[in-house]
């Protein structure tokens, strides 16, 4: 043991002697998920210019325009039929939000059209704009609703919850849901970091085996064993302490809740970081170079986190794919986080937990195998 | 005391037997060189000593041990200077020797003493502190030296040690080398470099495809070949020469032939030339020059193999 410490010293030295080596394994990773959970949730966001088109010049459009501007969210200017492309061509507005005519008749109605959104930005700068006014139209609707279509009802109840009430609305169109998404994409993000630095970390076995000090270190009293082992350990401590600096610095400047707590998150990343080092010491095992191994590193993490839902919901994909991606241990990760988000308990996630670990278990007996069979001590003699 | 006892030591890879049926032993004390062409087997024979390659047969005794009966015991009493150099870039000397012979238990003041001592040897001592990026080749090589005699190792295996650096830095590890052994250690160290093997070697033993073909002092080695000569006779065509004719002529021991060229050893005292040639003459073959070459031990070599030690 105390010869896997002493070998996990030096690698460490090692590593963190490049002080670029600092920046890449720790700070990196660390800045990339605080400044996207900064970016993402809207509390901290600047102001969105968005342009009102109203066809409709209704109480209820005039009303959901002063609901979107007390949102805080938005900067409003009423643009007029003419103008709205040229305003978002010319990046006056980030986008244009038509109310298209009648809306306040259709939502009396209870069918109300599609309210129109164009930009071209695309996806980020609409998203929120998209989800309030689902919100709020989907509000109205619940007033329709209540109001089993009788006009007069309808009124007063509208009446009501804009007068007195607004601010129900408001609260239900918090940002929490929106924060969570774009909390989980960000871990998503962090997850993928984890990986590619947790196989990088595993493929300088055989930057040793190429400069040859590791021959060195074979040829004194270490087995081979005592030798992976200790990269492992090196890994598996990397990976920790980027998940605490990551919980720490987010604790400290995201001050929105992410929905999810920190001891929580804790346990499933770590969890998952064994998976990692599982997975970054069978890249090593059967890569012959620091090439393939990089070009390795490339062709599974990226497509397998994709998979996974670590760049987007794993919801917008096909159904075969999404099964697919049950054999992967980011994918269990993955919707750990999402049921903690969503309310559920630690010990719902129990399961996903043990399946990672299972993962974890079942690559490096792969990793170990294939060892023994190349009898990888020989191969770089 | 045999430090090291070998027999029938035999390694393949694949079909290639690298080291074939060997037998082998070293006396405590002593500079034992091993001689050998490239690919010889003096690499896996020295991998499979240092525990770092399994052996598909034979015996192998260390100080009297047994190497397949734990090999983590006899690695601490051995030191290896690898083939290529192996040391990081990213540390010091200092850092390196250090790193390298903690690994063999050694901790606190004894190692940091160690460690000054053996870049003292090597004379890195006021370049400690630098990181090998600095250093020319043959500071590497000496810095390839000192990681691994730091722990004071019994028996110290070098495996080309000078291979590609200047005369001064090659001097001064062949005198660190008879240090050593003065100090206490066995020395087994191998070259392609007969005047090396000379210069310091107590007893070489001349090693070619795995085999161990001549052993001896540098004297012993030589009188192999002393009453021997060579006669390297170039023809104009020899696609219909029949060598088996000349090796019946009386005092020729062995002829080679490559392409038209061939190398005949023969026995000094015999003279028979003039047979040689009428010979070569009768078979309608032209002769387009002769040359004679006396025994230097670069020829034991040849006479051993059919081959020159360097490419
Ligand atoms: N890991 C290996 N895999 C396959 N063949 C090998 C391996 N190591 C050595 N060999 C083969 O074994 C033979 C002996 O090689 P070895 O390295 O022991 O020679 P050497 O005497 O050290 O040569 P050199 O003077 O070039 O260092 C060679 O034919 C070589 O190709
Ligand atoms: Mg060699």
């Amino acid at each position: 043991m105390s010869k896997i410490l002493y070998l996990a010293c030096n690698n460490l030295r090692l590593i963190f002697r490049k002080k670029s080596n600092i920046i890449v394994y720790i700070i990196l990773p660390v800045v990339m998920i605080s400044a996207l959970m900064t970016i993402t949730s809207s509390n901290s966001a600047s102001a969105i210019f968005m342009g009102v088109v109203d066809r409709d010049h209704g109480r209820i459009s005039q009303d959901m325009i002063s609901f979107l501007e007390r949102t805080g969210k938005f900067e409003i200017t009423e643009l007029a039929e003419e103008s709205f492309e040229e305003a978002v061509s010319s990046g006056r507005v980030d986008f244009a939000f038509i109310i298209p005519q009648n809306f306040g008749q259709q939502i009396r109605k209870g069918r109300p059209e599609k309210l129109k959104i164009v930009s071209i930005k695309g996806g980020a700068a609409t998203v929120f704009i998209e989800e309030y006014a689902a919100m709020y139209t989907e509000n109205l609707l619940d007033i329709y609703s209540l109001s089993e279509g009788d006009a007069e009802i309808f009124n007063r109840l509208y009446s009501n919850q804009i007068n007195g009430k607004a601010k129900l609305i408001s609260s239900y169109v918090s940002d929490n849901e929106l924060n969570k998404e774009a909390a989980q994409m960000s871990w998503g993000l962090f997850i993928i970091l984890i990986m590619i630095s947790c196989s990088t970390t595993a493929t300088l076995v055989l930057k040793e085996k190429r400069e040859r000090t590791y021959y060195r270190i074979i040829s004194a009293p270490v087995s081979y064993r005592e030798y992976i082992m200790a990269n492992v350990l090196v890994n598996f401590l990397i990976s920790i302490v980027q998940i605490i600096s990551a919980l720490l610095i987010i604790g400290m400047i995201v001050t929105f809740d992410s929905g999810i707590a920190s001891w929580q998150i804790f346990i499933i990343l770590s969890s998952f970081s064994t998976a990692a080092v599982a997975v970054g010491m069978l890249i090593m095992v059967f890569s012959d170079s620091t090439s393939t191994a990089r070009m390795m590193i490339t062709l599974i993490i990226t497509p397998s986190c994709m998979l996974s839902g670590c760049f987007w919901p794993k919801t917008i994909m096909p159904k075969a794919l999404q099964y697919a991606a049950d054999f992967l241990p980011q994918s269990w990760v993955m919707d750990a986080i999402t049921t903690i988000q969503g309310g559920g308990t630690f010990s719902e996630v129990g399961l996903n937990i043990l399946i990672v670990l299972s993962f974890s278990t079942f690559f490096f007996l792969l990793a170990a195998n294939k060892l023994k069979k190349s009898n990888n001590a020989e191969n770089f003699i | 005391m045999n430090i090291v006892a070998i027999e029938g030591l035999t390694r393949k890879f694949g079909d290639i037997a690298a080291v074939d049926n060997m037998n082998l032993t070293i006396r405590e004390g002593e500079i034992y060189g091993l001689l050998g062409p490239n690919g010889a087997g003096k690499s896996t024979l020295i991998n499979i000593l240092s525990g770092l390659l399994k052996m598909n047969s034979g015996k192998v005794e260390l100080m009297g041990m047994d190497i397949r009966k734990g090999h983590n015991n006899l690695k601490k009493k051995i030191g290896v200077v690898p083939q290529d150099i192996a040391i990081y870039e990213d540390l010091t000397a200092r850092e390196n020797v250090n790193f390298f012979s903690g690994l063999y238990g050694c901790r606190g003041t004894e190692l940091k003493q160690n460690v000054i001592e053996a870049l003292a040897f090597v004379g890195l001592i006021e370049n400690a502190d630098k990181f090998p990026k600095a250093f020319s080749g043959g500071m590497k090589r000496r810095l390839n030296i000192a990681c691994a005699i730091a722990h004071k190792p019994e028996l110290i295996i070098m495996d080309e040690p000078t291979v590609g650096i200047d005369p001064q830095s090659r001097n001064h590890i062949l005198e660190s080398v008879k240090e050593l052994n003065r100090r206490g250690s066995t020395i087994i160290y191998t070259s392609h470099y007969m005047e090396e093997i000379e210069a310091v070697c107590d007893r070489a033993g001349i090693i070619d495809h795995g085999k161990l073909i001549a052993e001896g002092t540098g004297d012993e080695l030589k009188a192999i070949v002393s009453d021997k000569q060579f006669i390297i006779i170039g023809l104009e065509n020899a696609d219909g020469l029949d060598v088996s004719q000349l090796q019946e002529i009386d005092g020729i021991v062995n002829v080679l032939k490559d392409g038209n060229i061939i190398k005949i050893e023969n026995t000094k005292v015999i003279n028979n030339w003039d047979k040689i040639i009428r010979c070569i003459d009768m078979q309608g073959v032209r002769i387009s020059n002769i040359e004679s070459r006396t025994p230097t031990l670069e020829t034991v070599f040849l006479t051993l193999t059919g081959r020159t030690l360097r490419d």
